[in-house]
């Protein structure tokens, strides 16, 4: 599992464990959907014009293709959204009393795994642009590390990202004082 | 022209497949995808998921709604 792989540090005490917001998964379950039924709507046309005598065609002599042709279509669909849900459940953000890790499952080759120092945050801003995010509070959270170059994160469709803000704000001035860290300090340290 | 009745005296070569075996022929291509997809599916799951209740689940219900298809597709494949 991928607790054991991330391997925390000793005392070290996870905080939230943060997934997109349901929405997405949703709407992009949703469009699947959508597509899964796209050769039953082809169907009802094609069977339609043929009532109306517009074509000719004998649907009954294809009726094993057809029904092949449709199953093939759903299976793949179904892979399609398989995928979209291991995407999904595999994407995280983990904050701990000590770091972010943010576990950005891309593809099903494609994995990037970052983790930030909650002594090397500097700046942490959330977006929430639109009706539908506004309403289902959902956002983008972005956090700017000192010193290094790629030292930006965002992530998008987040929830409650003010929430998370606050957690992650909360974590960093707590981390700080443990470390007895002036917050002039720590770009430099 | 010369060149576009060259073009319509070429004889076009065919294979002759029956129906049931392109169905077939389909099939197999689908199990093959559905193997090589399922061993991705299974290691991902295994190596990345954070909940082992979650991952049973996950497998359970990838099962639950593959195979039915996929035997759906089996056996209109051994039909034609």
């Amino acid at each position: 599992m991928l607790f054991d792989k991330i391997q925390l540090e000793k005392d070290e005490v996870i905080l939230s464990t943060v997934r997109k917001h349901w929405f997405i998964i949703f709407s992009e379950l949703f469009g699947v959907f959508i597509v899964a039924l796209l050769p039953l709507f082809i169907l009802f046309i094609v069977f339609g014009l043929n009532t109306a005598n517009i074509v000719a065609l004998q649907l009954s002599e294809y009726s094993t293709f057809i029904a092949f042709g449709i199953s093939a279509w759903m299976f793949f669909c179904l892979l399609s959204a398989f995928t979209i849900w291991t995407h999904y459940y595999l994407d995280l953000w983990v904050v701990t009393d000590r770091r972010i890790i943010l576990v950005d499952q891309i593809h099903f080759f494609n994995r990037n795994v970052s983790i930030f120092r909650l002594e090397r945050m500097q700046d942490i801003e959330f977006k929430i642009t639109g009706i539908l995010p506004t309403l289902l509070n959902f956002g983008t959270l972005k956090a700017q590390t000192a010193g290094a170059h790629e030292s930006n994160f965002v992530s998008t469709g987040l929830p409650d990202p003010r929430g998370l803000q606050a957690t992650i704000q909360q974590a960093m001035d707590d981390r700080i004082a443990a470390l007895h860290i002036a917050p002039d300090e720590i770009a430099i340290h | 022209m010369n060149g576009s009745s060259s073009l319509q005296s070429v004889p076009v070569p065919s294979i002759g497949i029956e129906t049931g075996d392109l169905l077939l022929i389909i099939f197999l291509c689908i199990l093959a995808t559905y193997i090589v997809f399922s061993a991705i599916f299974h290691y991902h799951w295994k190596q990345y998921g954070t909940n082992k209740k979650m991952t049973t689940l996950t497998f359970v219900v990838f099962g639950i709604t593959t195979l039915p298809l996929l035997g759906l597709l089996a056996i209109l494949a051994l039909v034609q």
